[in-house]
């Protein structure tokens, strides 16, 4: 009897080997997110070093050179302004001109406060954060300045600063990384639930319409085989496609200039072999469902629709996983598909999975694969299903 | 022997099978006949254990189909009406993958398909693809598919429908050497040629209801008629009924 089981098994491997365009269909799709989540974050380095490169146009050069000195020690590169600020400043041509009056030099050495403007656009959101630094420079300069003079007067410059504001950053390299890489669960799950559809598909409502699933059914083979036959030949693919996207995503993100955000991702072997621990019991669930959709479908074609449906699945848990915040809790594992990615999401974040949410996420996408391939018998021994 | 009793089948409203009843022994072919849509491939889906039937008992060797399918299933080669083969796979591979599904041990099926690979002519074939086979091939390799494992009772649903002359003789030929072992087939058609020249004793399905049967002569001699295809247009379509002689 297991031989029956193993021979159903090995005929439908060889069978999908053969099927080149559903093969490369279903491997498109793990080597495009790859590829996607490579580009996209080569796309968020070159932003983030586009902001950090500030361009200040600075007038009066001359009358405030330690200043100006200050702000090129701090990587900002001052030019020489030329022409109207303001109308700069409004035609977006700079996003903030720094102006040091003539009468800069004669109150500073008289010790008056002495002015500088700086010209911005408080209405672009986009250029505060540069402004800000600026200004945040200028303001460290001028509280430098005060402090070597209190000094030179023997004065504590403590005594000018009764309250000081220490800003502590509370989020890991890892998890601001996280946040880049939100979308990286949820494409693990949509291979997960793409890679096997051609093939679920083809198994039985393809069987069916070329008219070989009633000379196959004639044989003396209970139908519990046929069904656990296909079911592991589709888990057997999709788990390869999956190891194989899974790979191609950790890679792409050992590969991505992450360092240069001053991140960095601990993404080795142990985190691979703990997000297929996490995504194994979700392929069971998505063979099943998709085996028991194509017996419930009318034609090839449907059954290839109706799988298409059930590839959005992983997006709603993803979506709601991007914009919610914290760890993976303890309901989310009774959610199918959602306690998957939102341990996935903390593997990818550097944060510790506790092992019993891993089991009890595994455990809920088991009993649901359970109660699919009940149906799925059930539903193969219909003659309307072999028949259609 | 194949003993069928009463059966009956209905999909909704559609009676398929209203009283279907013969008896097949071994060492014969039996022809089930009638015209289309009259419930011969219900009748013999029911047999082959993929319906189940409303009422009525089917006995192979004394064992219920519908209590014992799968005992009944190893006995049994099957040609289903349009079953198809793997078209990704080679006809060896085919072949071999039925071989399994009876519990056949790869030495055994290897023999088997070598055996058939001359009764069919099918060297220059069996290793291809399935793809791209005349209709002609299909039907060898779907014959060699369906008695692999060699079984006593055999049964063929319109296996002669659309093939050459070449194959059909073949089919016809390989038939006869299946009787002459002993064998039982049974095979459905609604070509009387192919049923003269084959078939020991027939029954004409007409409505679900099967009108007569027996031999040939037997046959032929209660419609009162000269040839099988007289006697078949008499009970099929009803007394009276006539094939015009500008059609004949």
């Amino acid at each position: 009897m297991f031989y029956q089981y193993i021979a159903i098994l090995n005929k439908e491997l060889l069978d999908a080997m053969r099927d080149f365009k559903s093969l490369a269909t279903a491997l498109f799709m793990p080597i495009f997110f790859a590829l996607f989540s490579l580009g996209s974050m080569h796309f968020i380095v070159s932003m983030q070093q586009s902001n950090d490169q500030i361009i200040l146009p600075v007038q009066g050069i001359e009358n405030a050179k330690p200043l100006v000195d200050w702000l090129t020690e701090a990587g900002i590169t001052v030019i020489a302004a030329s022409g109207n600020p303001e109308e700069k400043i409004l035609n977006k041509t700079y996003d903030a001109i720094l102006i040091i009056p003539e009468n800069f030099p004669e109150n500073f050495r008289q010790q008056r406060p002495a002015t500088v403007d700086l010209l911005s656009d408080h209405s672009s959101s986009k250029t505060q954060g540069k402004v800000r630094k600026v200004r945040q420079l200028v303001n460290q300069w001028s509280t430098k300045i005060g402090s070597i003079r209190l000094l030179t007067r023997n004065i504590s410059p403590a005594i000018a600063r009764p309250a000081v504001i220490n800003d502590i950053n509370v989020s890991t390299d890892q998890q601001v990384a996280a946040k880049i890489l939100a979308s990286v669960p949820m494409f693990t799950l949509l291979i997960v639930f793409a890679s096997g559809i051609g093939m679920a598909s083809d198994m039985t409502a393809g069987e069916r319409e070329r008219k070989s699933l009633e000379p196959l059914l004639i044989n003396p083979v209970p139908y519990t085989y046929v069904f656990f036959g296909k079911w592991s030949a589709a888990v057997l693919v999709t788990f390869c496609i999956t190891l194989f996207g899974i790979g191609l995503q950790i890679l792409s993100i050992n590969v991505a200039p992450l360092e240069e955000l001053g991140l960095r991702l601990a993404m080795g072997w142990s985190q691979f072999a703990l997000i297929m621990f996490i995504v194994i019991p979700v392929i069971f669930l998505a063979s099943a469902l998709q085996l028991l959709v194509s017996l419930f479908a009318r034609s090839f074609k449907d059954a290839q629709s109706y799988n298409s449906l059930i590839v959005l699945l992983p997006v709603i848990p993803g979506l709601y996983l991007t914009f919610s915040s914290g760890s993976a809790e303890y309901w989310q594992m009774l959610v199918p598909i959602l306690g998957p990615t939102a341990l996935i999401v903390d593997v990818i974040g550097g944060e510790p999975i506790a092992i019993q949410h891993a089991i009890i996420a595994g455990g809920t996408s088991l009993v649901i694969t359970t109660l699919l391939v009940f149906l799925g018998i059930l539903l193969l021994k219909r003659e309307r299903t072999i028949f259609g | 022997m194949i003993e069928i009793k009463n059966i009956r089948k209905r999909f909704g409203d559609i009676v398929a099978v209203d009283d279907v009843s013969f008896v097949a022994k071994s060492g014969e072919i039996f022809g089930l006949l009638g015209p289309n849509g009259a419930g011969k491939t219900t009748s013999l889906r029911m047999l082959y254990g993929l319906f189940k039937p409303d009422s009525g008992c089917l006995l192979v060797d004394g064992i219920s189909v519908p209590e014992h399918t799968l005992q009944v299933q190893r006995r049994m080669g099957v040609l289903p009406d349009g079953g198809n083969l793997y078209t990704r796979l080679t006809a060896r591979e085919n072949i071999a993958y039925f071989g399994k599904l009876q519990g056949m041990q790869p030495a055994e099926i290897e023999h088997s398909i070598a055996n058939f690979v001359d009764i069919l002519d099918m060297h220059s074939i069996i290793d291809r693809k399935t793809g791209g086979f005349s209709q002609g091939e299909r039907m060898k390799v779907s014959l060699a598919r369906a008695l692999v494992h060699s079984p006593d009772y055999i049964l063929l649903d319109e296996p002669t429908n659309g093939l050459d002359v070449l194959t059909t003789q073949a089919v016809r030929a390989l038939l006869l050497r299946l009787k002459a072992e002993g064998k039982c087939v049974i095979f459905s058609s609604h070509l009387m040629h192919e049923v003269a020249n084959l078939c020991d004793r027939v029954a004409i399905v007409a409505q679900g209801k099967v009108v007569i049967e027996g031999d040939q002569s037997t046959v032929i001699k209660k419609a009162n008629k000269n040839t099988m295809e007289d006697a078949f247009v008499h009970f099929a379509y009803g007394e009276g009924t006539n094939i015009p002689e500008n059609l004949r």
